[in-house]
């Protein structure tokens, strides 16, 4: 399997609020190139917000931005996303075309690939993923593990430098979880650079290279996966990690 | 006569129906589908204008919109047919020196399908799921374009079934640019039964128009019907379980 250009993602002081809602209070999260971080917190700690946030589907108020060591505030936001991959909870597959159009369509429209070589492109990516096979039918007839495989997969076909996933389990039925972890695990072996929004902590324990604790819009911890599991510091991440394990 | 066979004779002369046929089917069956198949396309065209306003970032557009919608959806609409069409009337001769009231009465029409059409196709692309501009968004596209390939073709194919209604209603609202004193080869179903059944003191005449606008819109109806319940239905189509799943044995068959 192909390794990737991937390059590391550094969010310097980012603050957001909506109104008198403060949901962002001031981040700093560095995630090495080819490194996965994990991002573990109670709901409504910011977690899913501070991923819109650093791939400006929602502008900060304040902070910057750093893909690859350069500042990304600047560029086209539309551009700066092409770069960054995502992956959601409810998958948002686009239900009117098929499997492999919802992968052919960004490299075709955006990166401008013929008809014929954004499908090999898109065919190469679901091969990937297993899921060959099932290029010409719609997204609906797949099971949520198999959608779940084809968003990946249309995330991967931009070749970005930087992959987002938003709870990518939370809305499998739990047998499927599993397959789906192993799935982002081995694109962390092959070299992309991750940030793995997540409640699965066994995943974050085994397969993060770091570990970034939210709570209220602030880090609250932050370290490799033994020191944040084993040796947390602070009382509300004990408290946390008490709750959830 | 008695009181049952002159009602009878009122409404069913076969006499007076038979005359009135060929005239129905020569032109009133022809300007009937004119006028709401125009309407329709027309009202169409700007209702896509008036939803995609209505949702628009920009709150003057959204304004605009707004008060468009609430008056053409709030007036009678023979009210709106007489005002336009006999309103306008002399500035239509000046300007293209066309004394017939006949295209009027397909704009006035038009402005009220639009009004409605563009309320439907506004609905229709505000439910779909938020999650689907946002991936696109995601993927890098601009709001323009994740617009028009992603959201707004999901939002009119599940409007389809309201907009054949609407159409329906066309069909029958198109029977009221009567009152614009049409000449007769502009006459529709409805002012050709009227006309015959004035003339000759019967309503039989009318019980023929009754009968090609049902020809119109039952079938239509039943049509909706179906595209409606296939759209429903094909959206529930079979899930087919993941490998894993299969080899537990539960869950995606659940």
């Amino acid at each position: 399997m192909s390794q990737f250009t991937s390059g590391s993602l550094t969010g310097k002081n980012l603050h957001l609020a909506f109104g008198s809602n403060k949901v962002l209070r001031g981040i700093d999260i560095h995630v090495e190139k080819g490194t996965a971080a994990s991002v573990i917190g109670p709901s409504g700690s910011g977690k899913s917000t501070l991923l819109r946030v650093m791939n400006r589907l929602i502008e900060p108020d304040q902070g910057d931005i750093l893909l690859d060591g350069r500042s990304v505030l600047k560029d086209n936001p539309d551009e700066l996303r092409r770069r960054i991959g995502m992956v959601f909870q409810q998958f948002n597959l686009f239900p009117h075309r098929s499997v492999v159009d919802n992968v052919a369509l960004a490299p075709h429209k955006l990166k401008r690939l013929s008809a014929d070589e954004s499908r090999e492109l898109a065919l190469a990516q679901l091969e990937r993923v297993g899921l060959r096979h099932k290029a010409d039918v719609r997204p609906a007839t797949l099971s949520g593990g198999q959608q779940q495989r084809v968003a990946i997969a249309r995330a991967l076909a931009m070749t970005p430098q930087v992959m987002f996933f938003d709870e990518a389990t939370s809305a499998l039925d739990p047998e499927l979880v599993k397959g789906i972890l192993a799935l982002i695990a081995e694109l962390g072996s092959d070299g992309m650079t991750m940030v793995v929004v997540t409640h699965e902590m066994g995943f974050a324990r085994s397969t993060a290279d770091s570990v970034v604790f939210m709570d209220h819009g602030k880090v609250v911890e932050s370290g490799p996966p033994d020191q944040i599991f084993t040796a947390a510091e602070t009382d509300r991440l004990q408290r946390f990690l008490s709750q959830v394990l | 006569m008695d009181a049952w066979s002159r009602l009878a004779d009122t409404f069913l002369n076969w006499g007076y129906i038979a005359e009135v046929l060929p005239t129905m089917f020569s032109y009133g069956l022809l300007n009937t589908i004119v006028l709401a198949l125009t309407s329709g396309l027309i009202g169409t065209i700007l209702g896509i204008l008036l939803a995609l306003m209505g949702i628009s970032r920009n709150p003057v557009a959204r304004w605009i919109a707004r008060i468009y919608t609430d008056i053409f959806r709030g007036l009678p609409a023979v009210l709106v047919i007489l005002v336009i069409g006999l309103g306008f009337g002399p500035l239509l001769k000046d300007l293209a020196g066309i004394r017939s009231p006949y295209p009027l009465g397909i704009i006035a029409l038009s402005l009220m399908a639009a009004a409605y059409i563009g309320e439907i196709f506004r609905s229709g692309i505000q439910s779909v799921d938020k999650g689907q501009l946002e991936a696109s968004r995601a993927l890098g596209f601009g709001y323009g374009p994740s617009m028009r390939m992603i959201v707004v073709p999901q939002g009119i194919r599940r409007v389809l079934p309201a907009l054949m209604n609407q159409f329906i209603a066309l069909i029958k609202e198109s029977s009221l640019v009567f009152t614009l004193g049409l000449m007769s080869r502009e006459r529709e179903l409805f002012q050709i039964g009227q006309d015959f059944a004035a003339n000759n003191g019967n309503q039989s005449p009318l019980v023929a128009a009754a009968i090609f606008y049902l020809a119109l819109t039952i079938p239509l109806t039943h049509l909706v019907n179906y595209i409606d319940n296939r759209l429903r239905t094909g959206k529930e189509q079979k899930h087919e379980p993941d490998e894993a799943a299969a080899v537990i044995g539960k869950g995606a068959h659940a």
